[in-house]
């Protein structure tokens, strides 16, 4: 007979407390590419009108945003840190 | 003359803090190498040599717009790097490949010889664990609350029960979504009764609350300390920023050094602390250390120049230790 992983009784108990993100406004840019030049990226709406992002409140939609850059509500998602194996 | 040594900047496209780091970098006339690990095969590439002259490792990197020589990238900012996934590929497949991704364009990212990270990516793993963040707290003098980090009921239940007032936080903070919206956990009150047999499976963390009259986010860069007083009505503030008010503060010299030396012990240039302020008799208390925090919004409500101490770290490289 084949061994196989234990099972658990019960959805193990920390899955109990995780809570959705509030709400985040939709993205302000509909594209995002390097400027070869600067290397800072350059936002463009959805006309390609570049968009001012970033400092002195531009970008607060952006702020709470669950992935975004620029508060700490997901601390850091360094993903190399999230799925190692060894 | 002017030092041509690049600084490389690691991270996604879609980076805000990082602009503002490359923009302050530009105005100095630093060159910078921009460059995400998912640009491998568009345009990323790199060749490392080892065992062929007196250099530990030399060869370059190249992007679209940039070539650098590994043994001349005089700091690394690692900020937020995302790695190709290969989901065109079958799962084992693509989680083998994947590896030699993380083992070989970031093998080769972490040896880089006389480079200063800020920070190193390795050192932010380490220093990610919960369990090793309380010991050294401890060891360093911060005080720090209660703590249990267990997988036995009776001990949580027993816990719970003589400090009355606890607090359950995730041991690691990882992406995950349900239904397509995204999912985190916040610290939040728990109770004796809350716990279950289901603990078993998976070891949780609870702590003894803190009656605190404020928060306190502590940003180190390098030797520069930057002190954020958080008001609110809020047990995790991260929960809505909208009602926190920011105040600078400065912290006593030996809490200072305390931060400091914490960073030094986990081979860290720059953290962003988590303190709250004990409401009996005003004590700063430890929470908890973000190795590769969020710092541009602090920035945006403070005016305190962290993108200036940023690029100060990153453009003196480790010119200073070498000297």
């Amino acid at each position: 007979m084949a061994i196989s992983a234990a099972t658990h009784a019960s959805r193990p108990w920390g899955l109990s407390r995780l809570r959705p993100y509030p709400p985040a406004p939709p993205e302000p840019f509909a594209t995002v590419e390097l400027d070869l030049d600067t290397q800072l990226a350059v936002y463009r709406d959805e006309h390609g009108g570049v968009l001012e992002m970033g400092k002195h409140g531009t970008s607060r939609g952006t702020e709470t945003r669950p992935q975004s850059t620029n508060v700490d509500s997901s601390n850091d998602p360094d993903p190399d840190q999230d799925n190692e194996s060894d | 003359m002017a030092d041509e040594r690049p600084v490389a900047v690691v991270t996604a496209l879609d980076d805000i803090t990082a602009d503002m780091v490359i923009a302050e970098l530009n105005q100095r006339g630093v060159p910078v190498i921009r460059f995400n690990p998912t640009d491998l095969g568009t345009g990323l590439s790199m060749s490392a040599r080892f065992g062929t002259d007196a250099l530990p490792l030399e060869g370059s990197l190249r992007t679209p717009s940039r070539r650098a020589e590994l043994d001349a990238i005089r700091s690394v900012y690692w900020r937020r790097a995302t790695w190709p996934d290969f989901a065109d590929l079958d799962p084992g497949d693509a989680r083998w490949v994947a590896a030699q991704v993380r083992h070989g364009l970031g093998g080769v990212l972490y040896a880089l010889p006389g480079c200063l990270y800020a920070n190193h990516p390795l050192a932010n793993q380490r220093a990610d664990v919960k369990p090793l963040q309380l010991a050294a707290a401890q060891r360093l003098g911060f005080l720090v609350p209660p703590t249990l980090v267990s997988n036995r009921l009776e001990d949580i239940k027993d816990f719970a029960g003589t400090h009355g007032d606890v607090v359950y936080k995730a041991l690691r903070w990882t992406a995950h979504s349900r239904g397509g919206v995204g999912h985190t956990t916040w610290t939040e009150p728990v109770e004796a009764a809350d716990f279950d047999a289901s603990v078993e499976a998976a070891p949780v963390l609870v702590q003894a609350r803190v009656d605190k009259v404020a928060d306190l986010r502590v940003t180190v860069v390098g030797e520069q300390v930057f002190a954020v007083r958080i008001d609110s009505d809020l047990l995790d503030w991260r929960t809505d920023y909208d009602a926190l008010s920011y105040t600078v503060v400065n912290l006593p010299e030996d809490l200072e050094h305390a931060l400091v030396g914490f960073l030094a012990h986990f081979g860290l240039a720059f953290g962003c602390f988590d303190l709250c302020v004990r409401r009996t008799d005003e004590s700063p208390v430890w929470l908890e250390l973000n190795p590769n925090g969020q710092w541009g919004w602090l920035e945006d409500e403070t005016g305190l120049p962290l993108t200036a101490a940023f690029a100060d770290l990153l453009q003196e490289g480790t010119r200073h230790a070498s000297e």
